[in-house]
């Protein structure tokens, strides 16, 4: 067998799961819904022995709305998001993000924990939540701690995750459902990998607006943001604050477009989420 | 868990396809839900319920669809049709096939070479409404 030389541990539980990865974590890779680790798995990128499985961990799998707070449990998949009332009326663009997620199939194998974790630039969850400023909590048998996203991933399939910690919940404060748009551009409208993706919100203190693939890690316009704190969204301030989106994204040039292409389809997909955010058709 | 399907059980109506997660050839319900079995570790599936295209077959859930299937030459290759009839029984289960855009998106996970859409689309369709209430 292919993977003989790996050791698949699987916990029924939260305790069982984090003394595993007390033992095991400086060699361990962690699978949830596999839809990443068993891509790497068969391209021979796994280096790691031991694979702590946390599937069968049924206390994490949640999403549960209180004090302000919206907590997704790290089993959450995104079939169970675009399922959740709270998702919908507290995080509209996070649904619009979740139905973007490969297919039916892979959404329901897929967490957004695990899509943090695996800290893709293109990954459809993590412009809305930038934008959203969630945080997420990490659990190892020796304590907890919380850490904003932002300062969570440090770049491709990089975060400051230790060896023994265990991702357990991704947060975020309650937004209302009006006001937020995910848009997305991929080279054909399923199953696509973004090639580039925008997630604006107006929230009760100002504009946040995050890119997706055009940098290491998701990137905020911060001046577009201040732009339209000081302007407001109007008819009018739709194309500069566009246009200062674009200022703001430093892509790449690789095999889904070019650095160029790139630029021009951020500058006409933020149009359309502020146009959408002006004129009322989130969530449509 | 699609090798411990094929090689150990000898269910080879789950197809290997790109192996990747994107084309669905390989598609099974888990626990009643669909997934590309390629991405699910076979360690990860015990105590789970896991349902073939054979187990849909033997347990007498395919009888609208494998005739409209039949009935619309919805099949050339034949690759990817388990997975396409696994998928649209749970689409027409899940009151997903009413519509066209509806089913489209319920089916945007599998991917057929031969481009034989129209007529897959067509047998799902013919399937859904003739079985009314149950695929």
């Amino acid at each position: 067998m292919k993977y003989s030389h790996i050791k698949l541990l699987s916990p029924g539980s939260l305790d069982e799961a984090l003394a595993f990865l007390h033992d095991h974590g400086a060699e361990a890779r962690i699978i949830s819904g596999g839809t990443d680790l068993s891509v790497y798995l068969k391209d021979d990128l796994v280096k790691e022995s031991v694979i702590v499985d946390i599937s069968k961990v049924k206390e994490l799998r949640y999403i549960q709305e209180a004090d302000g707070m919206v907590k997704l449990g790290a089993r959450t998949t995104f079939s169970d998001c675009l399922g959740s009332h709270a998702v919908w009326r507290k995080a509209t663009f996070l649904n619009e993000a979740a139905r973007e997620v490969g297919s039916t199939q892979i959404r329901n194998l897929a967490t957004v924990a695990g899509n943090v974790c695996n800290a893709s630039p293109a990954a459809d969850s993590l412009p809305p939540l930038y934008a959203l400023e969630a945080s997420v909590t990490l659990r190892s048998s020796l304590g907890e701690r919380e850490v904003r996203l932002d300062e969570f991933i440090l770049g491709p399939r990089k975060t400051r995750r230790s060896a023994d910690e265990l991702v357990t919940e991704v947060k975020f404060p309650a937004v209302d459902g009006h006001g937020n748009r995910f848009r997305k551009l991929g080279l054909r409208a399923s199953q696509a990998i973004s090639v580039v993706s925008v997630a604006a919100l107006s929230a009760v203190d100002g504009w946040r607006i995050a890119m997706g693939a055009v940098g290491p890690t998701v990137v905020r316009a911060a001046d577009a943001e201040e732009y339209l704190d000081r302007n407001g969204l109007t008819q009018a301030s739709l194309k500069a604050a566009s246009e200062l989106v674009a200022r703001a994204a430093k892509p790449i040039t690789d095999v889904r477009g070019t650095a160029e292409y790139r630029k021009r389809a951020i500058e006409a997909l933020a149009y359309q989420c502020l146009y959408d955010i002006l004129y009322g058709q989130e969530g449509t | 868990m699609l090798r411990l399907l094929r090689e150990d059980a000898g269910l080879t109506g789950a197809k290997p396809g790109c192996e990747a997660g994107e084309c669905g050839a390989c598609t099974v319900l888990l626990d009643g839900q669909p997934v590309t079995s390629c991405l699910v570790l076979a360690g990860q599936v015990d105590g789970s319920e896991v349902m073939t295209v054979e187990g849909l077959e033997r347990h007498g859930k395919l009888k609208h669809l494998k005739h409209a299937f039949a009935d619309e030459g919805a099949v050339q290759c034949g690759y990817c049709i388990p997975g396409f009839v696994v998928m649209s029984y749970a689409a027409i289960r899940d009151g997903k096939a009413s519509d066209i855009d509806g089913l489209k998106k319920a089916l945007e996970g599998n991917i057929c070479r031969c481009g034989g859409y129209p007529k897959i689309l067509a047998a799902v369709t013919a399937s859904a409404e003739s079985g009314k209430g149950g695929p």
